[in-house]
């Protein structure tokens, strides 16, 4: 399908974050009615590309190149004017307006009077979403559309106008599969039209089914650029997690110790369905899902910031009612938020603020904060973890993913927490510090924590946990012992 | 990578207040030479005691994301029912005073309790009880002495307001107690360190297994508290209980608590930083009165320093995220 055309350039392309180099001389050539596939690890890098060339990020080193013309963008509007589009995986869409309203958000179509003109952009809308190949009345409201309707409402808008480029960020991650084929179908019209597509996407099947060509980024490097037709998964696969990561980490063999952590028959509204686990000393428990499968509402549970509609949680052998993170805490449970930002960090707090602030009732005698004190226990985890940083009094928000995510792991092991609860433990963190996280849980095996966690990446769950827990829909739907499983079964389980 | 301390930044800010409250003081004493008279410092020091008193008060809560713009009219209220209690009633001094207090406290408990348990946004509701404080005011003092205004004289509080030691003024060792106990509880205590975090980020804070809804409903319980204060000491200095007492109070104090580095995103601000904001707001309203500007025009200035000042901050921080 694709002709020799070259709709976009990016040329050399490095990108530096504060203890991150998260692009490392990246090279992507894009052609005119080519549907590129974007594929790596989370953390590779794809997203730094595509805010570059969305113009969200500044380009510092390389070029970009648009039909022939060098860019230089300083923000989105400029972006949006060379014809690039970006749809994101959380949708952007305005929930309480109508398709049309939507569609036409930041614009409208006036009438001789310069008044607003209903029926012509009723019209032009229709025509668009018929021409994308759906019959969606545009006076629907958007949040009365499901998560299909709206991608293709957000298609429509992003394809408005003068398009060239549009990329679409895991855009099937939330969708079934009948809605995933409708998708397709809107993205081949497109391609035939001659708009050039990248598409990111995590899945390997979508990837065979969709693409033309596929790029492969690790750490911030391109590894792989060839045709579709010209790979198969399986090098894929190599290309995006480099090693396996069981071979770089050999779990170590901890001896087990009781069970200190049980739970049974768990439910909440229709999210968490049935659920029962237990835990032991020295163990990790992995739960693998796909998107809704209800992993991160059971830890929001297990940790008390959500309350469970039913079912019984036992804590080395007392039973327990976990009704405030609070009531967690004082029982030995610790907890790693998936959203470090928003919940793991407070990142205008500096390093050893945040270390002790899990523990500041025992920070002192009475009601007095000795800073003495403060310092000792934060330099003693500054050091036992490696965050790297100038001092503990180095603000958090200049700390890179990483190091923040140890902080927050800092914070746990400050409250000498028995259970930890790890909730998507090295999400958006570079390779050097996802390793030190896995030797960091492993190090707490030994001591006797038991350690929980959902991870979205199978290559981390392979490595390092002692059983994996697949959920689907709310419910449990398999359990293994990693041992004797694979990713290949893992994942046909979980999208089953 | 340049990391920036949090002290430094602070001492930088704190440093650019104090060298703006020293030009400020040379600019009046020089334009008129009864602005540094002992008479006038001494006035000025006693007005500022009530605005002082107020935006300490309102330091830890809005540090910890909370606000409270009730405190006026809570004062109008609480100072009608201590002088009806005292005037009408005839009670003692002291237990009409307590009640008072006691009032007002349990109004900054209420504010707190909505506020929190149904996650309302505090100006708006604030500004609700603010409202049925003003009129619960005037329907008490009416009910009791179809006035607005009742006469509250003792000869201690008279004594109170206008004795002096070493030549300062009594009312302003209460301000030096508050800025004592306020500075330890915020820089030496566990109870200071949980409210900076919860500023900082109550999810965070609420995820650390701090009681974010229980220390909050307590700070605004505080704050109620600090009124009922504030209205001790305009009793003392006026000799009434009076409807409209606390009416000008809000904007003021708001405007030095923010002036001195409080962010209404919580998570910053001092107790030095407050004292430098109420000294300017003091120095500069007392300024311009001793300069004769007419009060409509102070009231001007008022509003529009308050603009300035947010703007000013608002200005520097989007600066400061600049990279």
């Amino acid at each position: 399908m694709p002709d020799n055309e070259i709709v976009l350039e990016m040329s050399h392309i490095s990108k530096n974050f504060p203890g991150v180099l998260a692009l490392d001389d990246v090279s992507i050539s894009l052609h005119k009615g080519e549907i590129l596939g974007l594929l790596g690890e989370n953390g590779a890098g794809k997203s730094t590309l595509i805010k570059i060339l969305s113009g969200a990020y500044s380009l510092e080193k390389g070029k970009i190149i648009i039909d022939g013309i060098e860019h230089k963008f300083s923000g989105p509007h400029e972006s949006l004017s060379a014809g690039i589009r970006v749809i994101y995986q959380e949708l952007t869409s305005f929930e309480p307006l109508t398709v049309l309203e939507n569609i036409f958000a930041g614009e409208v179509v006036t009438n001789k009077a310069g008044f607003v003109s209903w029926r012509k952009m009723a019209a032009e809308a229709k025509k668009m979403l018929a021409n994308l190949g759906s019959d969606i009345n545009p006076f629907t409201l958007m949040e009365n559309l499901n998560v299909a309707g709206k991608q293709v409402v957000e298609i429509a808008k992003a394809i408005h106008g003068n398009v060239k480029i549009l990329v679409m960020d895991e855009p099937t991650s939330a969708l079934d599969e009948k809605d995933v084929n409708i998708l397709y179908s809107v993205i081949r019209k497109l391609r035939d039209q001659g708009v050039a597509i990248i598409y990111i996407s995590h899945r390997m099947e979508e990837i065979f089914q969709i693409t033309d060509r596929v790029i492969v980024l690790r750490d911030g490097k391109k590894v792989g650029d060839s045709k579709t037709s010209d790979t198969n998964k399986s090098d894929l696969v190599n290309l995006i997690v480099g090693r396996e990561l069981s071979e770089q980490y050999p779990k170590r063999d901890i001896k087990k110790g009781k069970v200190i952590f049980e739970v049974k028959n768990l439910s909440y509204l229709n999210k968490v369905k049935n659920v029962s686990l237990s835990l032991c000393e020295g163990e990790i428990v992995a739960f693998f899902g796909l998107l809704g499968a209800g992993t991160h509402q059971l830890f929001s549970i297990l940790f008390g910031d959500k309350k469970a509609t039913s079912g019984e949680i036992y804590v080395e052998g007392k039973k327990l009612k976990i009704s405030s993170p609070n009531i967690a805490k004082k029982n030995g449970l610790g907890y790693i938020p998936i959203d470090r930002k928003e919940e793991g960090i407070a990142i205008v707090m500096d390093i050893k603020q945040n270390i002790t602030s899990s523990n500041i009732e025992q920070i002192g005698n009475g009601f007095i904060l000795n800073r003495k004190i403060e310092k000792e226990h934060a330099y003693k985890w500054f050091n036992v973890l490696n965050i790297k940083a100038p001092s503990i009094d180095t603000m958090a928000s200049s700390l890179s993913g990483g190091n923040q995510q140890k902080v927050v792991v800092a914070k746990w092991l400050e409250k000498n927490s028995k259970i930890l609860l790890m909730n998507e433990p090295t999400r958006g963190i570079d390779v050097g510090s996802k390793a030190e996280i896995y030797l960091i849980a492993e190090d707490l095996c030994e001591k006797g924590v038991g350690v929980l966690m959902v991870s979205s990446e199978l290559p981390e769950i392979m490595a390092i946990s002692d059983r994996v827990i697949v959920m689907r829909d709310g419910g449990i739907v398999g359990e293994f012992v990693t041992k004797e499983t694979s990713q290949e079964e893992l994942m046909h389980i979980a999208s089953a | 990578m340049q990391p920036k301390t949090k002290k430094s930044f602070k001492l930088t800010d704190t440093y650019i207040l104090l060298v703006i409250l020293v030009v400020l003081f040379a600019f009046f004493s020089l334009a008129n030479k009864q602005f540094i008279a002992y008479n006038n410092i001494s006035t000025m020091l006693k007005n500022m005691v009530l605005t002082g008193v107020l935006a300490l008060g309102l330091t830890p809560l809005m540090i910890a994301r909370g606000l409270d713009i009730s405190f006026g009219n809570s004062i109008s209220f609480t100072s009608v029912v201590m002088a009806v209690l005292f005037t009408v009633g005839g009670l003692n001094l002291w237990l009409s005073l307590l009640i008072g207090v006691l009032v007002a406290t349990l109004i900054g408990f209420i504010n707190g309790l909505l506020i929190e348990k149904f996650d309302l946004i505090p100006i708006i509701l604030t500004l609700g009880t603010m409202a049925i404080l003003q009129a619960l005011a005037l329907v008490v003092a009416n009910t009791f002495t179809q006035t607005y205004s009742i006469l509250m004289l003792t000869d201690q509080l008279y004594y109170f307001a206008t004795r002096t030691f070493l030549k300062i003024p009594y009312p302003l060792f209460i301000l030096i107690i508050f800025v004592a106990i306020f500075w330890f509880v915020l820089t030496k205590t566990k109870v200071g360190r949980t409210i900076y975090l919860i500023g900082a980020n109550p999810k965070v804070a609420y995820l650390c297994g701090v009681k974010v809804t229980k220390v909050k409903i307590l700070l605004y319980t505080f704050m109620g508290f600090v009124a009922g204060i504030g209205a001790v000491l305009i009793v003392s200095l006026t000799g009434v209980g009076m409807s409209y007492h606390g009416a000008k109070l809000s904007l003021p104090t708001l405007s030095a608590v923010l002036l001195g580095g409080i962010s209404l995103m919580g998570g910053s601000g001092s107790v030095w930083g407050t004292l430098i904001g109420v000294l300017i707001v003091t120095v500069i309203f007392n300024g311009l009165s001793v300069l004769n500007v007419p009060s409509y025009y102070i009231q001007l200035f008022q509003g529009l320093a308050l603009i300035i000042i947010v703007a000013a901050y608002e200005i520097r921080n989007k600066r400061a995220q600049a990279f």
